[in-house]
């Protein structure tokens, strides 16, 4: 062996070491190889296992069809489902069912303690966050936790309604959340696609209930600066209940008018629609 | 609160099982798979446990157990007083010869938390081998699994004129010089 | 022109990762591009720092100037400082509108009117928040750039996130002026402090993972895959009980990563109970105090049960930090009268 030769110099202990890792060397492959060897034939015994349970099943199928072909007039006796079988599906059509409650908006599900509530939030048919309650049921309603934005005014709303009327107290926080995202969404929307028309920065705060910008109007090719505070008064709605737009005074009639209608549209439509329909004009 | 028998069930030809008791789960992994990746000429079957008992579902399942190795690591105290803790669940007849303290992280001076006597007298409290090796290394692991393994084969009986008995005992002789 | 503020400017540059200089810059927005196109990036921060100070001079920056790179620097790397959370509270309930312009006015009015010598200036971001940076002074000198602190504060939130200058006896004065401009009556501390300010808003915002149950449909997370090299040969024992360890994990922690924090500290008064004929000294109370510290800590808790390396289900103590929003306690005897209060506030 030619491996051999060369590090006999050594000694013969090193030699012997040597020999002995390739002698392992070659044992762990050998166990290799059976290993992979077994793997093979159990995974081989499992296709054939399948294969059976797929004939067996194409056999079912295929004698079902042959009998409706055949003998249409002929009610074959339904084999009868089994009592199990029946309140399993009864179970499982009621779970899907607790599942689609969230499409609503509101849903829950029973904790040990109480129940947790999931407020989903969504905006023009899209889903955006959704916001969890968790209450406990004794000794009173209170909340446990929950992950509700600070700046809501969740204390006072469940001052209100939590122990009276808590389909009330829900619906009054469904209402503050969905506005709340979709004020936000219509701000995140303005600067992802109107960022070139916005002058600055879009100023607002953390309840997204003021907005102060401004924007560039081109008009006979010159371009005036609109300044616009947007002022969300009724903070379960979406659309503001002020908008202020102004332009410099210097400004001719003509665009001073424009801002007007401008400051009309924005207390009307959500804020990136309005922006489109200035694109389109 | 079942204690691990060593005699409660007929021995399967050719094949031996070994249980693996530590706290420390991805270790005891690793030296699992070094195990498997030696030569051997019987069945094996390694059984993993972060402590003792072991939950009694699964009793009739289990085939007789003939090695048990407690692995400590010298970073985690933790570690030692669960395997003390484990030892009130093992039967008597299995500290002779077919039990095994692994002490893993030997040569880590620094972030040492047991004392290396404890286990000396842990293992002679219990009459049973105190084996150190450092499982992080891979050359370490290999070696450790392989004197692992003989062990194992000598306490299932595949070696003619060996007991486990016998050789607990010159594993001992050789501590006491 | 003042020679202290491009000291300044440089020193801030200076402290900028080299390779991160560039974007500060032009964040910054002071240089114009044609001045960065002449400055080389690739060579030793030391020079870099020359050059800068150089245009700065150029262009007669001042203090103002100084300050919003100042500003820059540490939005960028908010985790070079230690933040602590400190909370506001109204006697009266109602949300007005909050305005920007008001709360800086009123602010710098307020801080004004105590001390002449401070230089205080605002950067608003995007997600709401304002950033605000005082130098401070004394009435016979000039406010010390060098020792600033930091405030961070999001509209319509009763959290503030205060980084305190060294000069600690300007802090009640900072909290005054912060209660006064944003119409709140009364502000304390939270003792929540952490170096990452992300991981601090998380907490007090609530946006944190935690474990809500719910029948929503998650999207399907490929965490119960099990691993494909797992042998026939080896057989995990403990199996069902590593299942309840991962489900009472999950129900603690959540699935998300933890908020960072750096420690938790746990101050324990009780007295000592002792049999009245051992006749042992029973008036004052134990003082004990434990520090857990760790890069990482809410991540290494709630690695400890799945590791074995405690028992699952952690003390409350320990897995409370998040929904308490604080990690500095004081465990006082429990009172007759109210159990459940173990911690006090």
């Amino acid at each position: 062996m030619e491996g051999g030769k060369a590090c006999a110099p050594s000694g013969v202990f090193a030699h012997l070491e040597m020999l002995e890792m390739q002698s392992h060397e070659a044992a762990v492959k050998q166990e290799e190889m059976e290993q992979q060897e077994e793997k093979l034939a159990r995974l081989k015994a499992t296709v054939q296992e399948l294969r059976l349970q797929r004939d067996d099943l194409q056999a079912k199928v295929d004698l079902q069809q042959k009998g409706q072909l055949g003998k249409e007039g002929v009610v074959l006796p339904p084999a009868q489902p089994s009592a199990r079988a029946v309140l399993e599906w009864k179970i499982k059509s009621l779970k899907a069912m607790l599942r689609l409650f969230y499409l609503t908006g509101i849903s829950g599900k029973l904790t040990k303690k109480g129940v947790c509530f999931c407020i989903s939030t969504a905006y023009e048919g899209t889903y955006l966050d959704s916001y969890y309650l968790d209450l406990l049921t004794e000794p009173e309603v209170q909340i446990y936790r929950h992950s509700v934005p600070i700046f809501i005014p969740l204390e006072e709303i469940a001052k209100k309604y939590l122990q009276t009327d808590i389909r009330r107290f829900l619906s009054v926080l469904s209402d503050h959340l969905n506005a709340y995202v979709q004020r936000r969404y219509q701000a995140d929307q303005l600067q992802k696609h109107f960022s070139d028309q916005i002058e600055g920065k879009l100023q607002r705060n953390s309840l997204c209930d003021l907005l102060v910008f401004n924007y560039n109007v081109s008009r006979k090719s010159k371009t005036f600066l609109f300044k616009v505070r947007l002022l969300y008064g009724d903070l379960c709605c979406s659309l503001p209940t002020e908008a202020v737009v102004s332009c410099a005074s210097d400004a001719p009639a003509s665009v001073a008018e424009m801002a007007a209608a401008h400051s009309g549209l924005f207390r009307r439509v959500a804020l990136h629609k309005a922006f489109r329909s200035f694109g389109s004009a | 609160m079942s204690v691990v028998q060593p005699f409660d069930k007929l021995p399967i030809p050719n094949s031996a099982a070994c249980l693996l008791v530590g706290s420390d789960e991805g270790l005891q992994q690793r030296l699992a798979e070094a195990l498997l990746l030696e030569k051997k000429s019987f069945k094996i079957s390694i059984h993993l446990a972060t402590s003792l008992p072991l939950p009694s579902e699964r009793d009739h399942l289990r085939p007789r157990i003939d090695l048990i190795v407690f692995m400590i690591d010298i970073k985690s105290k933790y570690s030692l007083e669960n395997v003390e803790a484990s030892l009130a669940y093992v039967d008597a007849s299995f500290f002779l010869g077919k039990v095994c303290f692994l002490v893993t992280g030997v040569g880590r001076v620094n972030s040492c938390s047991v004392e290396i006597s404890a286990v000396w007298k842990l293992g002679e409290a219990y009459c049973s081998p105190v084996l150190f090796c450092e499982l992080e290394l891979e050359g370490i692991r290999v070696a450790t699994a392989q004197r692992l393994l003989r062990m194992l084969q000598i306490c299932a009986g595949h070696i003619t004129g060996v007991s486990a008995l016998s050789f607990g005992l010159l594993m001992r002789n050789s501590d006491d010089n | 022109m003042d020679e202290t503020v491009v000291e300044y400017i440089r020193r801030t540059v200076l402290k900028i990762p080299r390779d991160k200089i560039k974007a500060v810059l032009q964040e910054w927005d002071f240089l114009s591009e044609k001045q960065l196109q002449t400055i080389k990036f690739n060579q030793i921060k030391d020079n870099i720092s020359y050059d800068v100070a150089q245009l700065c001079e150029e262009n007669s920056a001042d203090i103002k100037q100084a300050a919003i790179l100042d500003i820059i620097y540490n939005y960028t790397y908010p985790n070079k400082r230690l933040w602590s959370v400190y909370q506001m509270r109204k006697t009266g309930g109602g949300t007005e509108t909050f305005d920007l312009q008001v709360l800086k006015k009123k602010f710098k009015r307020q801080l004004r009117s105590v001390l002449k010598n401070v230089t205080i200036n605002f950067r608003e971001y995007e997600d709401s928040a304002i950033w605000i940076r005082i130098a401070w002074g004394t009435p016979y000198t000039k406010p010390n750039q060098y020792k600033t602190s930091y405030v961070v504060y999001h509209s319509q939130t009763p959290y503030v996130f205060i980084s305190p200058s060294v000069l600690k006896s300007n802090l009640p004065l900072l909290c005054q002026a912060l209660v006064v401009a944003s119409n709140y009556h009364d502000i304390c501390a939270m003792e929540l402090r952490s170096h990452s300010l992300n991981s601090l808003k998380d907490i007090v915002f609530k946006t944190y993972s935690q474990n809500f149950q719910t029948y929503c449909p998650k999207p399907i997370q490929e965490r119960n895959v099990a691993p494909e090299s797992e042998d026939l040969r080896i057989i995990q024992e403990n199996r069902s009980e590593k299942e309840r360890i991962k489900r009472l994990n999950r129900e603690v922690f959540g699935d998300g990563p933890q908020p960072q924090l750096e420690f938790a500290q746990y101050k324990l008064e009780t007295m000592f109970k002792s049999n009245p004929k051992m006749d042992v000294l029973d008036k004052e109370p134990f003082r004990c105090l434990v520090k857990f510290s760790s890069p990482h800590l809410l991540e290494s808790l709630k690695s400890l049960a799945p590791a074995g390396m405690a028992d699952a289900a952690l003390s409350p103590l320990l897995t409370c930090i998040p929904h308490k929003a604080r990690n500095y306690f004081k465990i006082k005897e429990k009172k007759a009268f109210s159990p459940e209060s173990f911690v006090t506030r």
